[in-house]
């Protein structure tokens, strides 16, 4: 199946509340997300964000299963921009939904390669390292602010 | 009539980590084991492909020249059988903007 017709299921599967393609404001939103954590000297836009954020504060190493124990440390009541790389090239792109907790699941088990969390209102970004020869995530705090991530597992601080 | 699939289906055949399958004829018979037995996904179609476009990245097409075999979403089965056109229509210079209208018969 084509990505452009996983991305379909997943929006006959969530109302738009739920799963939004950014289709007129996806640009805007990369933008906001590029000005507040990535280095500003970049010749390309929207591509290979990896190499140019500003923060990189690893947070902890996980067994790729283990992602949906991560997502549901978000608020099931908010939405958040999840943002898929298509490879983990220096050409790779990103595309950027808007999503729910369980919508971001959904997508997150779809995707191809690394892919950020963020806050809608860009106080904090999530980058999730993917290691598929390892199978597992890297979780790294691409900001300042504390994530969701961040909270302590079982007590033990991150 | 392609051969159908369940996945995660517990105690019939294990496929590999927590996955299972069990293969039917028909669609009728994958729907009905699936809707009867909890924790069962819905049917897929397997079929045989001569070539397909590989999409290695979102939005990135590839023509590979080689048999596989794949899992399709049974609706898929409603689609125009594709031909020998296909593919070159796909990757033509003149294809749509949107090149998966060529595969769902819509261009």
């Amino acid at each position: 199946m084509f990505w452009d017709e996983k991305i379909e299921v997943l929006k006959k599967k969530f109302p738009q509340d739920q799963f939004r393609i950014p289709f007129s404001d996806w640009s805007d939103i990369l933008k906001k997300i590029e000005t507040k954590f990535l280095k500003r000297s970049r010749e390309y836009r929207f591509t290979y964000w990896s190499e140019y954020l500003k923060e990189k504060a690893p947070i902890r190493i996980i067994p790729r299963q283990e992602i949906g124990r991560e997502i549901a440390k978000l608020s099931s009541r908010q939405n958040y921009w999840v943002i898929i790389a298509c490879d983990n090239a220096p050409t790779t792109e990103h595309l950027v939904y808007d999503c729910k907790i369980d919508a971001a699941k959904a997508l997150l088990s779809i995707a191809p390669a690394d892919f950020y969390l963020g806050d809608k209102k860009y106080a904090w970004l999530a980058y999730f390292k993917v290691d598929c020869a390892e199978n597992r995530i890297s979780l790294i705090n691409a900001g300042v602010t504390p994530t969701p991530f961040d909270l302590p597992v079982n007590g033990v601080p991150a | 009539m392609p051969e159908m699939i369940n996945q995660s289906c517990r105690n019939i055949q294990k496929l590999k980590g927590d996955d299972y399958y069990y293969a039917f004829q028909t669609y009728e018979e994958a729907l009905n084991f699936s809707v009867e037995n909890p924790g069962t996904e819905d049917p897929l179609a397997l079929i045989l492909q001569e070539e397909y476009i590989d999409e290695p990245e979102p939005g990135k097409y590839l023509h590979i020249k080689e048999r596989r075999v794949t899992e399709w979403d049974v609706e898929f089965l409603n689609r125009p059988k594709r031909n020998e056109k296909t593919i070159p229509d796909f990757f033509s210079p003149d294809a749509p903007s949107n090149r998966l209208d060529i595969v769902r018969g819509l261009a």
